[in-house]
């Protein structure tokens, strides 16, 4: 169908008697010529270089004389909200021609048309977007009804490592950015975009899909000589058309265990869409970091929330046969915390994303082997993993990381932990794979087996003495930041909540009974997922 | 998994949400044990449900039952052991699989039948003498679970059937609580630290967050202080007399009777040189059976204020700022709305106004606030 399209389209081509833009002086017309190739039908005129292209989803052709026709095409420009529509009036040489280019144009948005197959009741929908194509949409409408909340927002704007090194990271490297265009993907408050545009650049386009777009135009204008160089765009970054390609991209795509919420894949194709060649990406490379970890307080903590399913008689119902579902689900859901790094029992290991050279279709897919070796004998609980990114700016480099121990982050650090834990002596070797599969609830399946080979008497079998496998969903993690903590942390790491404390035990004035306060118990996951970053 | 928009029909009041999103939003928190769990340890709701069904098996033994939004199945497994011949257990999420291995190892494979889909979806073999649902949300209708039921009623309840439960009342109180003066404060302390927070963004970074102050202090005055709020009150924080907001018969009920829930009500002080904080939201539902076929033992669950029989529900507390000094013999004259929310028909939105005649005759000006229900 392709190629006999070709085929058939490129026979034809209309001699223009004359050429005009509506929006120009009748004088200004010159012969043309309209062209149908397999790229579509495109106008010429010999006073424009750029001929005007035609889309057969859109066009309005309109005969207002037997050899005059106007040809008009929606629109929408850059930054602006209204639609507009662009034209050109054509005359043909009789009027014969007047009516096969009809003829032929009628035929071919039929065609067109028809090859998308999304004529339904007269109405035409325009074709998906890769975005839509990768998430599901349910997932996305919550992902941005969230970011498009000033709360959230300011949680990560008070985030002051995050903030605090983007803005030293821009304004180090001025250099960088002085004269330049730049582009913010996934703008949301639009604090990047007002950093750029202080360390000099020319113009900055603020791509942002959720509602924080108004909010950030309002934040931007409340600016004002930072204002005059800066354009919010409202959209998703898959979708938008900017006037000028980039010399920088600068962005703020980075979920838990770096690539949750796959913003990552918006980066990489904003890179592939706005970026210059020689262009650079704020940040440029990302590092997963892991490593085994030991935590007794915290693996019965979760083994305990599942006792409930062990009543054999609970108003006459035996709960047993749910116990086992219920203790693996509990163990499916990644632990969100800040903790302690002398829990790790051995030197971490990371894995490379350099996000200037990565495929987004590498990004569907994750797989890291593991290899580590264990600097005490203890329980193996899990494999704990946490990230950072590098600004690898001409002036400085500068690495924003949220590793235990650094000062904590929003992000915090994420730990698998394993239903069965390993033993291991010191000196012994740790195995294993973290694989990460990526779903259309804009998360990651993770699939993380540990092994510790046989070590001492008996190693020359070469067995395998223990293996633990689990499947976690990144998308639904436990959130323990605010569960008390088994060891004390320094005053200044103390990690602060969240989420609003919904647990408060009050005195009231004119009571003697304490009053149990709460917020309602959260019943949308709107709520548990894309907890912890910004767009 | 695509969107299809659900019909719109004239006159209802709260946006349908995309089927998709609905299931996200709504349905696919219920498919965690965990959630399950916390119901499931309701003694209350648990001892109303359980005492309802083996106190009355002359509804259940060799009758068809239909359990809607079913769960982890407790209350078709209790169906069966109560005597019924066949029970279908609607869940609409994966907790559907749980159920069935629930029932199974409960030997009720053959009784109970698991269908999985939402309500308004499933087709099944046979009409049903008894319909049992646990629809109640927070003071009632929030979640709107009960247009599910009211669906398979209509579909699917013999003329002769009963439901269970049978009757529903929503309440409202005057009550006094420490609360309102925590939330005034935690939402001065939120602008507070907006205000440093803008002061260091200007200082440290130097962007000028402060045109976004308004829209922030919106946000927030309707999260702490419009937002109704999850509460265990003391029956002694209630300050009066409690006004009953609607009764509904499941019966015949019908999605426009709580579509929009409109009522006038009195409510009389009761304590002396008191402070009326705010209002307490609750219901009570109560299994009668039908007048042709009633229950033998009449079972009623309420979340009303208790000591020592509080639920997962507890009460809605709608927060009166500022409050008002009141005392014994004044009357308080409501107008009641609730409404669903525009962007979401789960949620729910409230205004309540509000005239007060104190018992010496002289009448206050009257209030009006708008509540959210999330």
């Amino acid at each position: 169908m392709e190629e006999s399209l070709g085929q058939k389209w490129k026979q034809r081509e209309f001699a223009l008697a004359s050429v005009s833009d509506l929006s120009s002086a009748p004088s200004s017309a010159s012969p043309g010529i309209a062209r149908f190739d397999s790229d579509g039908l495109q106008i010429h005129h010999q006073s424009h270089q750029i001929p005007f292209n035609v889309d057969p989803r859109t066009v309005q052709l309109f005969k207002v004389s037997p050899v005059q026709s106007v040809c008009v095409v929606e629109g929408s420009d850059v930054g602006k909200k209204t639609l507009y529509s662009r034209g050109v009036t054509i005359q043909f040489r009789n009027d014969e021609e007047s009516a096969a280019f009809h003829c032929v144009v009628q035929q071919w948005k039929k065609e067109v048309n028809a090859q998308e197959g999304n004529v339904r009741n007269g109405t035409i929908t325009t074709s998906k977007s890769k975005f839509d194509e990768k998430i599901e949409s349910s997932s996305a409408k919550m992902y941005f009804h969230y970011y498009g909340q000033l709360l959230h927002q300011q949680n990560m704007l008070q985030d002051y490592v995050r903030t605090g090194t983007y803005h030293a990271a821009v304004l180090e490297n001025r250099a960088d950015f002085i004269g330049r265009v730049v582009v913010d993907v996934g703008a949301g408050s639009g604090i990047l975009s007002l950093f750029a545009a202080q360390a000099g650049a020319k113009h900055v386009y603020a791509v942002e899909a959720s509602e924080m777009a108004e909010y950030a135009r309002k934040l931007i204008a409340g600016n004002p000589t930072l204002a005059q160089r800066i354009t919010v765009i409202k959209g998703k970054v898959e979708d938008v058309e900017l006037p000028e390609k980039a010399d920088i991209l600068i962005s703020e795509p980075m979920g838990t265990l770096l690539v949750n919420e796959r913003m990552l894949e918006s980066y990489v194709i904003a890179r592939d869409r706005f970026l210059v060649p020689t262009g650079k990406m704020f940040p440029g490379v990302g590092r997963i970091h892991m490593a085994p970890f030991t935590d007794e307080y915290l693996f019965i903590e979760i083994a305990n929330k599942a006792l409930f399913w062990q009543q054999q008689n609970y108003y006459g119902v035996d709960l047993t046969p749910l116990h086992g579902t219920a203790f693996q689900g509990y163990f499916s859901q990644p632990v969100v915390d800040a903790f302690d790094p002398r829990l790790l029992i051995a030197p971490s290991m990371f894995h490379v994303i350099d996000f200037t050279k990565i495929k987004e279709e590498e990004l569907y897919e994750i797989d890291i082997p593991l290899r580590f070796i264990a600097s005490v004998g203890t329980r193996v609980h899990g494999l704990a993993c946490w990230f950072d990114v590098l600004f690898n700016g001409s002036t400085v480099q500068r690495w924003l990381t949220t590793a235990p121990g650094s000062p904590t982050t929003h992000w915090y650090q994420l730990r698998c932990v394993l239903s069965q834990p390993i033993y291991v002596m010191a000196g012994q070797e740790i195995t294993g794979r973290l694989h990460l599969i990526a779903h259309n609830a804009q998360s990651y399946t993770i699939y993380l087996t540990l092994s510790a080979k046989m070590w001492g008497p008996g190693a020359e079998q070469g067995g395998i003495l223990q293996t633990s496998s689990c499947k976690l969903d990144l998308k639904e993690p436990y959130y323990r930041m605010s569960q008390p903590q088994a060891y004390a942390l320094a005053q200044d790491q103390q990690p602060q909540p969240l989420i609003q404390t919904q647990d408060i035990h009050i005195q009231s004035q004119d009571l003697d009974e304490p009053e149990i306060v709460q917020q309602p118990l959260p019943n949308s996951c709107a709520q548990i997922d894309s907890l912890m970053r910004n767009v | 998994m695509g969107t299809s928009a659900n019909a719109v029909a004239g006159g209802r009041g709260g946006a349908p949400v995309p089927k998709d999103v609905d299931y996200a939003n709504y349905f696919c928190t219920y498919a965690f044990l965990y959630h399950q769990k916390e119901m499931l340890s309701d003694r209350v709701r648990m001892d109303a449900y359980f005492n309802a069904i083996f106190e009355n098996k002359r509804h259940f033994a060799g009758k068809t039952v239909l359990d809607v939004g079913t769960g982890s199945g407790i209350l078709a497994i209790w169906s069966a052991q109560a005597g019924a011949r066949k029970v279908y257990a609607v869940e609409a999420t994966k907790m559907s699989e749980h159920a069935r291995a629930l029932i199974k190892a409960n030997n009720l494979q053959d009784v109970v039948e698991v269908i999985e889909g939402s309500m308004e979806e499933v087709t099944l073999p046979e009409r049903v003498d008894v319909i049992i649902s646990e629809w109640m949300g927070y003071f009632l209708l929030r979640e709107s679970m009960f247009d599910s039921v009211i669906h398979a009623r209509d579909c699917w309840l013999k003329p002769t059937g009963v439901m269970y439960p049978s009757h529903a009342r929503m309440w409202m109180a005057p009550i006094r609580t420490g609360i309102v003066d925590h939330k005034l404060g935690d939402y001065e302390s939120t602008m507070d630290d907006w205000h440093n927070f803008v002061d260091e963004t200007k200082t440290y970074y130097g962007v000028d967050m402060g045109t976004l102050t308004k829209p922030f202090s919106e946000e927030q005055r309707k999260y702490y202080l419009q937002t109704s709020l999850w509460n265990s009150l003391h029956p002694h924080q209630v300050i009066g007399t409690a006004g009953i907001i609607k009764e509904i018969d499941c019966l015949t009920a019908t999605v426009a009777d709580i579509e929009k829930v409109r009522s006038n009500f009195s409510m009389s002080i009761t304590v002396e040189n008191t402070k009326l904080c705010g209002f307490g939201g609750w219901f009570d539902v109560h299994f009668r059976g039908r007048s042709e076929d009633p229950a033998e033992h009449e079972i009623e669950l309420t979340t009303a204020p208790s000591v020592d029989y509080g639920t997962h529900w507890g009460q809605q507390v709608f927060l009166l700022h500022p409050p008002m000094r009141l005392n014994e013999g004044d009357d308080l004259r409501v107008s009641f709305l609730m409404s669903r929310s525009k962007e979401n028909h789960r949620l729910m939105e409230v205004e309540l106004g509000c005239e007060i005649h104190q018992h010496s005759g002289k009448i206050l000006a009257p209030f009006k606030n708008k509540y959210y229900i999330e």
